[in-house]
């Protein structure tokens, strides 16, 4: 169920905010000739705080760049993106420390996104460990963490190899929050995973951002989860937002190809179903 | 550029490379020719610095380098400073028998492993595939010395073989074939030894490309339509076998230049390999750089003729498909 | 296959145990000569004579005579366990003269037969063994960590960095190895002291036995450091230096043992054979390749059999590294798939 919260999409401070954010890939040796790919290309959006933004649209319309632009994996070239009031576009690894703590992102495979020879603990404590906090600290937040995404602190020194798919992204969950972020980002998160663990995992998900007022960026292609979760949707086609708006307007009033497309494949009452559906 | 053109613009870089490496190794070294004449109180300093700039050696290194480049690509590698005749024949005539041996052993090593390899990959488990592995698990492990050794000692008591040299003496005015005859007889040591060491690893890596091809999808399809062994093996699994194979055949010759130059000072065929011994423990340095460059143009030519041949029957590497190399 | 690994890798810490105090259990100090003895055969060990059976065995003084040695039945020498002979320093430090096995007076107990100045073989082959095996250690060592920094490298930041090293591990591939090892060992002093001798040798094997290594290193580093792990860790702020330490540094060492077993023995032969050209350690230290240069001598090679004994203790200790790292390899192919 979406928030209840104002689906005014300019609200007056975002918490996120990207304007003209432009990326390129460059594959070629020293040699070679140097191909140029433009990933994405003047990419603005915001999200207000509490709020969940989908980003939606097929395999290779920039969504994943995007996520991964705006968590700093890569370096954009041109653009803006303003986390509470401060643009980190372009920040250096020195400066862009504090910022790591604010935004965090959960990964499509559980599998590679944890190292198989970690136990749990070790999965949870990572970023703790990173920051420096004391032992002790970090297995109190671990144990805390643990069983906020529903499961149990005795499993905390199992191997991660253990866990099953939906298991293992509650861990990744757990381990985004230990920073305590103000935005997750989710890039496919639920896709690998049967429709019954998607819908669990979705309600955690849900669960948390009222508990926590956490902001979501959903990135997926999937419409029915989309339905389930976003206040918000955009929509992207070959490295641009084609359309954005309200998620009720844009499921029943869908005004470009692209979205159209999407929306093609799932019924729309089905949609509106999934939407209406109690949380 | 295409594939061959870069390939062979990598060569040439490597060439270069390697002579650079060789001058600068020397210029590293604190030792030359005329240090045991320097010990010698007949020989007076003059003499020395005369026969020095005589050879080039008071020269910085780039005028070296670049005096020695010049030369080169006139097929002339300076002057040995031992034997006092230029490098180049010298060494051309002792390659062309290192040649000779490492061709035949190579040729042997081929027409044996590769069925060897390919028979016991599809034989797997049984009684062949079983003694070959352990065989070649031996040869292996065995160090290249040991099995010269261990046949020269063979060879010696039993008296089975000439010793020693590539040519008996009086043999001018017999007939061909008896003249190729005794070379052949001279040439059977060494060159069982190269192709035993040889063999060993190509008939491993034979094996096991052929076993990874036998468990590819498209193989497994083409026996689930009924299709014989035999032709299963011979139609498809050779050609895509074809590939590893020679590329394995680069690493091949790499290999055997290297151990032909043991193999030729235990059995005393007169090729690079005694020449370059010499050579290095008499600090001929001409002569030292120039077997290094002949031997390692033998190698990078042997990886460039593999090349050519794998561009020729791969498609995939022409095309530059991204499954390729 | 776990049974045999640790089968084979008991085998070599016992063949590695027994070179380690080599001091302790060779009879002789292997520099000691006996002209009267050249080219003696092994002692045979007895346990019956004239008076009936013995439990220490014994064995008889030899004679030298026109036909060459015959045991001379009047001189009977029993052996002794924990005999004081010549001074040696175990494990290099500590100075002592307690030996395994001896026999007293003037008695002499070849288990291995002597060469031709009359130094007993099986002394030598101790003592051979270790400078051998130690120097096949070390280059290795030298080679798999300039390999494993260079591999690491080249594979953590791609880009140029790789290009230039990976085209330069080519370079080092493309060399016929001896005969660049005979060049660079050409522009070194001939006669130095054999502790140089071996330092120079070991890097300069090291220095050309980087390429291969380097390539695998760089191989796993490289697809490392795209997993998504590395990337969430990345995300959390982690240094590259952590990075490394902590997620990449793992997945290197199955190869980096695989590769050691590998390269080993071959750093081994590599070191008897230049050792047997006449360019690696000289007389009078012992190393398995020196001791194996008498045999290009026809003569030699053919009358004392016995002489082959460094060539069947090389054999030995190649053959259990070799299995050993088939094995290894195995492990390691079954693990990843």
């Amino acid at each position: 169920m979406p928030s209840s919260l104002t689906t005014d999409v300019s609200s007056s401070n975002p918490l996120l905010r990207v304007k003209a954010l432009c990326k390129h890939y460059v594959r070629g040796h020293v040699w070679k000739k140097r191909v140029s790919i433009q990933a994405i290309n003047q990419v603005n959006f915001e999200i207000a705080a509490g709020h969940t933004l989908a980003l939606v649209g097929t395999s290779g319309s920039g969504k994943s760049t995007v996520a991964r632009c705006i968590t700093r994996l890569e370096r954009p070239e041109t653009g803006h993106i303003w986390i509470e009031g401060t643009d980190i576009a372009r920040l250096g690894s020195q400066e862009l420390s504090p910022f790591r703590r604010s935004i965090q992102m959960i990964f499509q495979d559980p599998i590679t996104s944890m190292n198989p020879r970690f136990s749990a603990a070790e999965v949870i404590e990572e970023p703790l460990l990173i920051q420096g906090r004391s032992r002790a600290e970090r297995r109190e937040i671990a144990e805390a963490l643990i069983q906020d995404v529903a499961l149990s602190p005795g499993w905390l020194d199992r191997s991660v190899m253990e866990f099953s798919g939906g298991q293992r992204q509650r861990l990744a969950i757990a381990r985004a929050l230990t920073l305590q972020p103000r935005l997750l980002v989710l890039d496919e998160a639920l896709s690998g995973l049967d429709l019954s663990t998607q819908a669990q995992i979705a309600n955690l998900l849900l669960d948390l951002q009222s508990k926590r007022c956490l902001t979501y960026l959903l990135i997926s292609h999937e419409m029915g989860l989309v339905a389930r979760m976003a206040d918000t949707v955009a929509v992207m086609a070959n490295g641009q937002i084609v359309e954005s708006g309200d998620l009720e307007q844009v499921l029943t009033d869908p005004q470009h190809m692209e979205t159209k497309n999407l929306l093609a494949s799932v019924k729309v009452t089905e949609l509106k179903l999934a939407a209406g559906a109690p949380s | 550029m295409n594939y061959l053109g870069r390939r062979l613009i990598r060569t040439v870089l490597l060439l270069v490379g390697v002579s650079v490496l060789c001058f600068l190794f020397t210029e590293m070294a604190p030792g030359s020719f005329f240090d045991d004449m320097r010990v010698n109180p007949q020989i007076s300093p003059e003499t020395i610095a005369m026969l020095r700039s005589h050879y080039g050696l008071d020269q910085p290194l780039i005028v070296r380098y670049g005096r020695w480049v010049k030369s080169a690509l006139h097929a002339d590698l300076g002057y040995s400073i031992a034997y006092n005749v230029p490098v180049a024949p010298l060494l051309w005539g002792r390659a062309q028998n290192t040649l000779l041996l490492s061709v035949t052993a190579m040729l042997l090593t081929w027409l044996i492993a590769v069925p060897l390899g390919v028979w016991t990959a599809a034989r797997r488990g049984k009684a062949l595939d079983k003694t070959t592995s352990i065989g070649v698990s031996l040869l292996v492990a065995i160090p290249e010395v040991v099995i010269a050794v261990a046949l020269l000692a063979i060879a010696v008591r039993w008296r089975v073989l000439p010793i020693g040299g590539m040519k008996s003496e009086d043999l001018d005015g017999l007939p061909l074939w008896v003249r190729i005859k005794d070379i052949a007889e001279h040439m059977l040591l060494p060159v069982i030894v190269l192709t035993l060491v040889d063999s060993a690893l190509v008939v491993r890596h034979v094996r096991a490309a052929v076993l990874e091809i036998l468990e590819a999808p498209f193989v497994q399809a083409t026996r689930g339509f009924g299709i014989s062994r035999s032709r299963v093996l011979f139609r498809h699994v050779l050609p895509a076998a074809a590939n590893p194979a020679i590329s394995l055949f680069g690493l091949s010759l790499a290999g055997l230049l290297s151990g032909s130059l043991l193999v030729e000072v235990i059995c005393g065929w007169p090729g690079l390999g005694p020449l370059i011994l010499d050579a290095t423990l008499s600090r001929d340095f001409y002569m030292v750089v120039g077997g290094i460059m002949v031997s390692t143009i033998f190698m990078l030519g042997g990886n460039l003729i593999a090349d050519i041949v794998l561009t020729v029957i791969d498609p995939r590497i022409r095309t530059g498909a991204p499954d390729a190399l | 296959m776990r049974f045999k690994t640790k089968l084979l890798v008991a085998a070599l810490v016992v063949v590695h145990f027994v070179l380690l105090f080599a001091g302790f259990i060779a009879p002789y100090d292997p520099a000691e000569q006996n002209r009267v003895l050249p080219y003696a055969p092994p002692s045979r060990l007895h346990f019956r004579d004239a008076s009936g059976f013995h439990l220490r065995p014994f064995v008889y003084g030899l004679k030298l005579d026109l036909d060459g040695f015959t045991e001379d039945k009047n001189q009977v020498f029993p052996i002794h366990i924990f005999v004081r002979a010549s001074r040696y320093k175990l494990l290099g430090f500590f100075e002592t003269n307690w030996h395994l096995l001896g026999v007293s007076g003037s008695g002499r107990l070849v288990l291995l037969g002597t060469d031709g100045f009359g130094r007993d073989e099986f002394s030598r082959v101790l003592h051979g063994g270790q400078i051998s095996v130690a120097a096949g250690i070390v280059a290795t060592f030298d080679a798999l960590l300039v390999g494993m920094m260079l591999g690491m490298l080249a594979g953590y930041y791609g880009g140029w960095v790789d290009e230039s090293l990976m085209g330069a591990a080519e370079l080092f591939l493309s060399l016929p190895w001896l005969y660049f090892l005979l060049g660079v060992r050409a522009f070194l002093p001939l006669h130095v002291s054999p502790a140089r001798t071996f330092l120079l040798l070991t890097c300069v094997i090291g220095l050309i036995g980087w390429a291969r290594p380097a390539r695998l290193v760089r191989g796993i580093v490289a697809s490392a450091r795209s997993r998504n792990h590395v990337l969430a860790a990345r995300g959390f702020g982690a240094s590259d230096f952590y990075l490394l330490r902590r997620h990449i540094f793992p997945e290197i060492y199955g190869v980096l043992l695989t590769q050691a077993t590998v390269l080993i023995p071959r750093y081994i032969a590599a070191e008897v054979a230049l050792s047997f050209l006449g360019l690696g350690v000289n007389e009078p230290v012992a190393s398995w390749g020196n001791m194996l240069s008498t045999l290009q001598q026809y003569s030699v090679l053919v009358s004392y059999a016995w002489l082959l004994a460094p060539a069947c203790a090389l054999v030995v200790t190649s053959v259990i590294y070799s299995l050993l790292a088939d094995c290894l390899h195995s492990q390691l192919k079954f693990q990843s798939s």
